[in-house]
């Protein structure tokens, strides 16, 4: 009898306890805070599968899934489940992981200011910059809000310069910013747009833009291979919260490097020698050897290089894998980086097709397209001793409409030949347009 | 068995080599710190954020006074508490000064005052922070509960339980100079004289910035962490 009593005050006990625990307690929801992605950090940990969200979740394919806005689906046969899928097993496939720094990962944050006492939203854009030895900053790369757009499409036909100012010392210069401040834009030569970065900058620096606070910060994240997407924080009564994959975007990789570049400003700052198609050779940067973009990886997204680099970077490598594997599809690859349908349009005049020519194994030419260009070098690829290497991928120079890359190649073993190639890459589409031979 | 053996090490070496590939995707370290380093950084700021909302809840904790001295004592507590939690914060929570050099020469060229530490507050429904000094902030709570405005009870502020803390991975600032952060949720609840739960409370989210010191001492290495700027967003409120 005494055990039963004990058994049942024992049970009661265990029924009533846990329950006060709970009830005291029961704000702090355990489930919804673990599975809370509360910072970027741990984003990214999550994403590269450095941390799960829970046992029941082990694998790295369900944790991605797990970090994506779950409300963006419709159901499980939602088409846009099917692409996040496909999105997530790339991710695994291609062992892609985010790392803090990464250059192609930027945020886009929301400000709410005032300019001139009224209230004003824009955007600006931050970039991971490297400060020194282990340190890293965010730096401002580019704005964007209305209020950055000073020029105007319609000029007023009543305000300009008048054509004798020359004479005068251009004494209405002082008129045109006191008395017609407001329409400063009308003096300006036709078709020039201020960079909104530079407006963001004198806005503040005259003390007239200020900003309040700043909201709605969204990450974008280029490192997944024909993919964009972005992550942002949402706060809900829901197990799917915190910081979480927003949107998700089919985008090529040429696309990124535009992308990257027009947000960097990377090339646009030559603007007028650009126009006159002068390509300057940069001595300053890039001087260093670029040997990680030699890489077995053919489809690579090359986020520290120049388009030109990064189209080179990739031509070269399945170049290489061809030349190991004798694989074709490698030949298709190289060919799409080059201009024109099968690299038709690309135009080789290298010390490479010359000493072909000399051989006999090209017809006598100055130029050679890809397609011919490849025949030559199939003759050489079974004489299996030679070996192709490629070296020193740099930017020498640049211009509005392409840039120019230098590449050292290397063959041995049979047919000794070193040549230091130049490689112009078109911007426009990212493709190879010429290749011609430094030291000829 | 032999055979067994070879296949295995045949697995485990593409596994090896495989990783070691997939580290090569990994970009450069955002920190000189060694594992056992990164594991005491991470002891030390939780502690430390715990030390701050336990000060925190001890000064808005309501209590009794039989006559005025009891209630002196109090006073003098809560102020003492206020000035505790602010030495945990960087400069104590005051303004600070930054000298500009002319990196050419070396040369001060200007001072850009910086504001104290801030508390940057958002409660549901209204989308605008609003930024408060630490200093003020602390005071403000020392004056709440001196003064009794939390009518009737007192404000119960959990301490944030170790488990639920997220911290960031240090990020390096200066020469032994490192900054990261720490998410933690804070639930502030109403509780009558005898402890016991009313209805009404908020719950918050919480990021403190925190900055750590590190220098090598003779018996090794000192950690020194201050917290900086901390973001309080209230995500639910109920009566």
């Amino acid at each position: 009898m005494k055990k039963i009593v004990t058994y049942i005050i024992s049970l009661l006990s265990f029924g009533v306890s846990p329950k006060a625990q709970t009830v005291y307690f029961d704000e702090f929801n355990m489930p919804m805070d673990r599975a809370r992605v509360k910072l970027m950090d741990e984003f990214i940990t999550r994403f590269n599968g450095k941390e799960i969200r829970d046992e029941r979740y082990p694998d790295r394919m369900s944790n991605i899934l797990l970090l994506f806005n779950r409300f963006q689906f419709k159901s499980e046969y939602d088409s846009l489940f099917s692409e996040a899928k496909a999105f997530s097993e790339t991710i695994i496939n291609d062992s892609i992981y985010l790392n803090y720094t990464d250059s192609c990962w930027f945020a886009k944050a929301k400000c709410y200011g005032t300019l001139s006492n009224k209230n004003v939203e824009f955007f600006l854009y931050l970039f991971v910059e490297e400060r020194g030895e282990f340190m890293y900053k965010w730096a401002i790369a580019d704005a964007e809000g209305e209020i950055f757009n000073t020029s105007r499409s319609r000029k007023h036909n009543e305000l300009f310069i008048m054509p004798n100012d020359h004479e005068n010392s251009f004494m209405s210069l002082k008129r045109i910013t006191n008395e017609t401040s407001r329409f400063i834009d009308d003096y300006v030569k036709d078709g020039y747009e201020a960079p909104p970065l530079s407006v963001f900058l004198t806005l503040v620096r005259c003390g007239q833009l200020k900003i309040d606070y700043v909201s709605d910060v969204e990450f974008f994240f280029l490192q997944v291979p024909n993919y964009s997407f972005s992550v942002k924080y949402f706060e809900r009564n829901d197990l799917n919260l915190g910081w979480l994959i927003n949107s998700f975007n089919k985008c090529n990789e040429s696309e990124k490097v535009n992308l990257l570049c027009s947000l960097r400003h990377v090339y646009n700052q030559n603007e007028d020698k650009a126009k006159e198609h002068v390509v300057d050779v940069i001595d300053e940067v890039n001087t260093e050897e670029f040997t990680d973009l030699i890489t077995n990886d053919s489809s690579r997204f090359y986020p520290n290089r120049s388009i030109g680099e990064s189209v080179v970077g990739r031509f070269c490598n399945v170049l290489k894998l061809w030349w190991e594997t004798g694989d074709r599809d490698y030949q298709k690859k190289a060919s799409k980086e080059c201009a024109g349908k099968n690299g038709k349009k690309c135009e080789i005049s290298d010390r490479l097709s010359l000493q072909l020519a000399k051989n006999n194994i090209l017809p006598q030419d100055s130029s050679y397209n890809l397609r011919i260009f490849w025949k030559g070098l199939e003759t050489i690829r079974k004489k299996k001793e030679v070996k192709l290497d490629f070296s020193n991928i740099k930017q020498t120079g640049s211009c509005d409409e392409f840039d120019v890359i230098s590449c050292s190649i290397c063959l041995s073993g049979g047919m000794d030949l070193q040549s230091e190639d130049i490689f112009y890459v078109r911007k426009k589409d990212s493709k190879i347009i010429s290749v011609r031979s430094l030291n000829e | 068995m032999e055979y067994i053996k070879f296949l295995l090490a045949l697995v485990l070496f593409f596994k090896a080599s495989f990783s070691a590939n997939a580290q090569n995707n990994t970009n450069k370290p955002v920190n000189d710190l060694d594992s056992a380093t990164l594991n005491q950084i991470s002891i030390s700021v939780r502690q430390e954020v715990q030390l701050f909302t336990s000060y925190l809840s001890s000064i808005v904790k309501k209590k009794s006074a039989r006559n005025k001295r009891e209630r002196e004592t109090i006073m003098y507590n809560r102020e003492s508490l206020k000035q505790e939690a602010l030495n945990l914060f960087v400069g104590k929570g005051d303004k600070y000064d930054v000298v500009i050099y002319d990196i050419t020469n070396n040369n001060p060229i200007d001072t850009i005052h910086h504001r104290a530490v801030i508390m940057q507050t958002k409660t549901v429904g209204n989308p605008v922070p609003k930024d408060t000094a630490m200093a003020k902030y602390l005071s403000y709570k020392v004056y709440q509960a001196n003064k009794g405005l939390i009518t009737g009870v007192s404000l119960q502020i959990s301490s944030c339980d170790w488990s639920q803390m997220s911290v960031s991975t240090p990020l390096k600032i200066g020469n032994g100079e490192y900054v990261m952060d720490v998410f933690y949720l804070q639930k502030f609840r109403m509780v009558n004289g005898d402890n016991i739960p009313l209805p009404g409370g908020d719950k918050t989210t919480k990021r403190v910035t925190c900055y750590i010191y590190i220098s090598d001492t003779d018996k090794g290495k000192r950690f020194i962490v201050r917290l900086g700027d901390i973001k309080a967003e209230e995500i639910e409120k109920w009566k």
